[in-house]
């Protein structure tokens, strides 16, 4: 019997301020998109880069999150005619974003020191 | 937000689920990205999988977002943060019970997700049910409930002229009678009368029929409607010679009018009469019918409208502020008494009967409906005892993860929530699939207009109806999830978690066959309920109705006063056309009478005097209907000579005049004697018309009104004889019988006519057995209905005893594969589980036969020719029911028998 797990975007990661993986993946593609970053590219990225199907509403909610945490900033984009005339919700990553990333990536490549080959195993 | 417009191209995403994704979205830049997005990705996948494809992928992802919006809305940032880390299954304090519930939900939402196909047959059955129910529902709220189109409805008024002497509550009432009710009542703030009939309109090419109503001109202050264009009648025009003036109904302008904006002041012309139109009703108006095409002031005084005892009319009044129907019905009465002391020739006996004009609309409907609304509730229960019965056999499967979730903190009441919610979450799903299946059957019961019951056009799923199935949904939610969530939710821990799950669940087993039972006890209701109609709808067609239809074309006509001001002139018309239809190749004779059999209304009643007997008063003198058919009539219809001789060519207007009477009238009114030779009068001796008629023969009864009605008292006089009863919008029904195909007559019929006269509109042309067939269309309708819903009741009930039975058997495996292994049989193994099945389907279908004997009584009113008790159908819903029950037994069991004991035991 499993008891129910926590899914995707309920891991939040807020503790120790330290960032979730999935807020970590969804900052990461932003800043790889640049100019063009908004909701349907970042789930291209994610889809294209490292193959994560991400849940539509994970999506939105978790770049809300970031934004009200200020690790994110969102303008209004053009709106065009494929989008039935609706603006694009542009994102960027804020300086605070930056630096929460690169806690973060400190943080993970303190604990992966030295782990690596316990994970390759045997070839 | 005002947003740009572009050109329209490509696909754009399904409307509603758009719409219902930006309801859950909180306005701003947030829901405008993201519907969006949204569109921008439908775009994409429709042009690479197809708008199929897209559409169905829009609508799951809608669906998704939505619910995820509306539970991040709803118990907000905070509470989400504080439940990160704790145990699934307890509630923290400060959690508020809202959050706690909508997290019962999601979470029911997601276990159905996991296991689709259990989930799909509860959301099925709900969704039948509540579709059901709803459907129904709308027609008692449409029918029952909705106010009628009228100012204040409340206070409009229907009075009656009731005979208490001759049992009669609901008669009309003179134009005498109502002068004197509206000089002197005071409850009334205006009273108005009415009758409705047809008349013949000028059209572009041939005269048209039409229906419409005479009316006083205080009609439209008792309806308290006024006219969307014009204006109403003035009292000067209910004037003779005043009246050339019409109002029209809003179908009516739009369609033969045109929708003339410029329609006041235009002319029609009506029976050769100019008249002119001085108002437009606004749509949506009708009154008395929905089938009134215009409205003209009856243009007479009482006078002329013949005597004080001619109730002719119908009539409604607006009861004046603060006064409420019993008040105006204890004046009604005194006003009622005084008029029998004023004019006792015509009034002793009479008194007047109130009742809200609503209840006047929809009385002949009302009583199915509410049998069918009760049918559905039924059907409800048996719903929710498949569904209950279905959680509880999943609740024994979950016995460990209860544990599980016990052992982590969750108190018994937490579980019980959380097992609410899940079937909170099918009960939702059920009323959305419900709502839909309503949708559809509200649109098949509108379909269903022309079968009698009132403002069947009119049916519509709105608020109230919307409020029903959401209220219904959650009811349901609560009846077939509190016993299955109570029982799961008791166990003995360290026994489950002993056990490592594998749950017996044995003291569910009984719960879930008294489950069983009462689904079994309830299918036999329903099912005899219909089984009952079913045998009703046979007598009904098995009816001798007195006279064959097959091969009878029948059609009306009816001559105007202005072009045949003259009886002779009338005469020579109908013989003429008659002696050119009976000519016709195909025809073997012609023939005409006022009313046909069948019409379905009571028209034409008369009041007669026996010879000697002049002395009684009119309310005592015997009534029957008043018919005039020309020779040959009795034999064309074949209806049978019982004594006595038929009307024939020698009874014209210089002969000794002559009556025909029907065997229930000789029955009646000469008791033990024969009527023949008999002479009788229609009209008091001291009358100028007064004379005398000869009863020459005795004809056998026929269906006269419906199917149902026990035939009425029939009077024929000769068609030359007659005194009144076949001008103007009475009019004649001609009868032609034919060899072959009557159908194919229709057109020579026609010509024939217009050679007799180019101006003549010919109307209601068709064969007596479409009309015999029409009469026959609601009880048809509602025998489909029932047997609809009694076949949802029957597939219920199977399914659930198979349930039942298969859960049981797959219960008993092990038991089962011992036996086996210990030498029992193929035979002992299927007998003995049926026999458990058998003996609570016994139970259960005698409960149902207990019930139905109690229940069926209500249904008494709409049956014809059959007992509530009928043993015949009673004993066939018995044994179907058995017979059911036996094969959803005998499945498992077979199975069962064929277990191998090795392999069953292996498995434990």
């Amino acid at each position: 019997m499993i008891i129910e797990t926590n899914s995707v975007h309920e891991d939040s990661g807020v503790s120790e301020g330290y960032l979730g993986e999935f807020e970590q993946m969804v900052l990461l593609a932003i800043l790889r998109l640049g100019d063009e970053a908004y909701g349907i590219r970042i789930m291209e990225e994610l889809n294209h880069r490292v193959g994560r199907e991400v849940s539509r509403g994970a999506m939105y909610i978790t770049l809300d999150r970031l934004e009200s945490k200020g690790l994110l900033a969102s303008r209004q984009g053009e709106p065009t005619a494929e989008r039935g005339g609706r603006a694009k919700r542009l994102v960027e990553v804020t300086p605070e974003g930056i630096s929460a990333l690169s806690k973060s990536r400190t943080a993970l490549r303190k604990l992966w020191k030295g782990i690596a080959p316990v994970l390759d195993g045997p070839q | 937000m005002s947003r740009p417009s572009f050109p329209p191209g490509g696909a754009r995403p399904p409307r509603l689920a758009e719409a219902l994704l930006g309801r859950c979205l909180l306005p701003g830049l947030g829901r405008d990205a993201l519907l969006g997005d949204m569109e921008e990705a439908f775009r994409r996948r429709a042009l690479m999988d197809g708008r199929v494809v897209a559409t169905r992928w829009y609508w799951a992802q809608a669906l998704r977002l939505g619910v995820q919006h509306l539970w991040e809305r709803g118990i907000g940032r905070r509470i989400w943060q504080r439940r990160i880390g704790t145990p699934h299954g307890s509630r923290k304090r400060g959690e508020s019970i809202i959050s706690t519930l909508l997290q019962d939900l999601r979470y029911g939402l997601r276990s159905l997700r996991k296991n689709p196909g259990f989930g799909a047959v509860i959301i099925l059955t709900l969704s039948l049910g509540i579709g059901a129910n709803t459907a129904i529902f709308s027609v008692v709220n449409t029918v029952l409930l909705r106010p009628l189109p009228y100012d204040e409805p409340d206070r409009v008024v229907q009075i009656w002229g009731s005979n208490e002497r001759r049992g009669v509550l609901r008669w009309g009432t003179s134009l005498h009678d109502f002068e004197d009710w509206r000089a002197q009542s005071e409850t009334f703030s205006e009273i108005a009368v009415y009758w409705s009939g047809q008349t013949n309109i000028a059209g572009p090419e041939q005269p048209q029929r039409i229906t419409y109503s005479q009316v006083s001109p205080g009609l439209f202050t008792v309806l308290g409607v006024a006219p969307a264009m014009g204006r109403t009648f003035s009292e000067s025009e209910n004037l003779p010679g005043n009246d050339g003036v019409v109002v029209v109904s809003e179908p009516f302008w739009r369609t033969a009018m045109g929708a003339d904006a410029d329609a006041i002041g235009t002319s029609l012309t009506l029976e050769g009469r100019p008249v002119t139109v001085v108002g437009v009703m606004p749509a949506g108006f009708y009154f008395p019918g929905r089938g009134i095409q215009l409205w003209k002031p009856f243009g007479m005084r009482p006078d002329d409208s013949g005597t004080r005892g001619g109730r002719w009319v119908g009539s409604v009044g607006r009861l004046a502020p603060g006064q409420t129907i019993e008040t105006a019905q204890a004046e009604m009465a005194v006003i009622a008494a005084g008029l029998g002391e004023a004019y006792p020739e015509h009034n002793e006996g009479m008194g007047v009967f109130l009742e809200p004009r609503l209840t006047n609309v929809v009385r002949g409907s009302r009583p199915m409906i509410l049998i069918m609304w009760g049918v559905v509730s039924l059907i409800l229960l048996i719903v929710c005892a498949n569904v209950a019965s279905l959680l509880l056999a999943r609740a024994t499967v979950r016995n460990a993860e209860m544990a599980i979730r016990a052992s982590l903190g969750a108190s018994r009441g937490r579980l019980v929530r959380q097992l609410l919610g899940e079937s909170l979450a099918f009960s939702v799903l059920g009323g959305l699939g419900g709502l839909g299946l309503a949708v559809f059957g509200t649109a098949f019961l509108r379909g269903a207009s022309g079968t009698g019951i009132a403002r069947v056009t009119e049916i519509t799923v709105d608020g109230w109806v919307l409020a029903y199935a959401a209220g219904l949904s959650l009811l349901t939610g609560v009846i077939f999830g509190v016993v299955p969530a109570f029982k799961t939710s008791t166990f003995d821990l360290s026994k489950q978690l002993r056990d490592g799950g594998r749950a017996r669940g044995g003291g569910q087993r009984g719960l879930r066959e008294a489950l069983v039972g009462a689904e079994l006890a309830l299918s036999v209701i329903v099912l005899i309920g219909a089984g009952l109609l079913v045998r009703s709808f046979w007598s009904l067609q098995r009816v001798d109705i007195g006279f064959e239809t097959e091969g009878l074309l029948t059609a009306r006509l009816s001559p105007s006063w202005t072009e045949y001001p003259e009886r002779e002139q009338a005469l020579v018309l109908y013989s003429e056309i008659l002696e050119r239809l009976a000519s016709l190749p195909g025809a073997t004779a012609a023939v005409a009478i006022n009313d046909l059999p069948l019409v379905g209304g009571n028209r034409w009643g008369t009041t007669y005097l026996k010879e000697g007997e002049d002395e009684t008063p009119v309310s005592e003198r015997p009534r029957l209907m008043f018919r005039t058919a020309t020779a040959g009539y009795f034999e064309a219809m074949h209806i049978p000579l019982i004594s006595g001789r038929y009307l024939t060519d020698r009874d014209g207007a210089e002969s000794p005049r002559v009556v025909v009477i029907s065997e229930t009238a000789a029955s009646r009114d000469w008791e033990g004697e024969s009527p023949l030779g008999k002479r009788i009068s229609f009209l008091p001796p001291e009358h100028p018309a007064y004379a005398l008629y000869t009863i020459v023969g005795v004809v056998g009864d026929v269906s006269d009104n419906s199917l149902q009605a026990t035939p009425n008292a029939l009077i024929y006089t000769s068609f030359p004889q007659a005194q009144w009863g076949h001008f103007q919008d009475w009019g004649m029904s001609l009868v032609v019988r034919t060899q072959g195909d009557a159908l194919s007559l229709v057109e020579p019929m026609r010509q024939a006519i217009r050679d007799a006269d180019p101006n003549l509109p010919l109307f209601a042309v068709q064969t007596l057995d479409q009309r015999l067939s029409g009469t026959l269309s609601s009880a048809r309708f509602n025998l489909l209905l029932i047997a609809a819903l009694g076949l949802v009741a029957l597939v219920l009930a199977g399914v659930g005893v198979y349930g039942v039975m298969s859960y049981m058997v797959g219960q008993r495996t092990h038991e089962i594969g011992i036996r086996v292994a210990l030498g029992a049989g193929h035979g002992e193994v299927v007998g003995m589980v049926v026999s458990r099945g058998m003996a609570l389907a016994l139970i259960g279908v005698g409960v149902g036969v207990a019930g139905a004997l109690a229940l069926h009584r209500v249904m008494t009113n709409v049956l014809f020719g059959v007992s509530t008790t009928d043993p015949a159908t009673f004993a066939g819903v018995t044994m179907l029911l058995i017979g059911i029950a036996f094969l959803a037994c005998f499945v498992p069991a077979r199975r069962a028998a064929g277990v191998d004991p090795a392999v069953c035991l292996r498995n434990e």
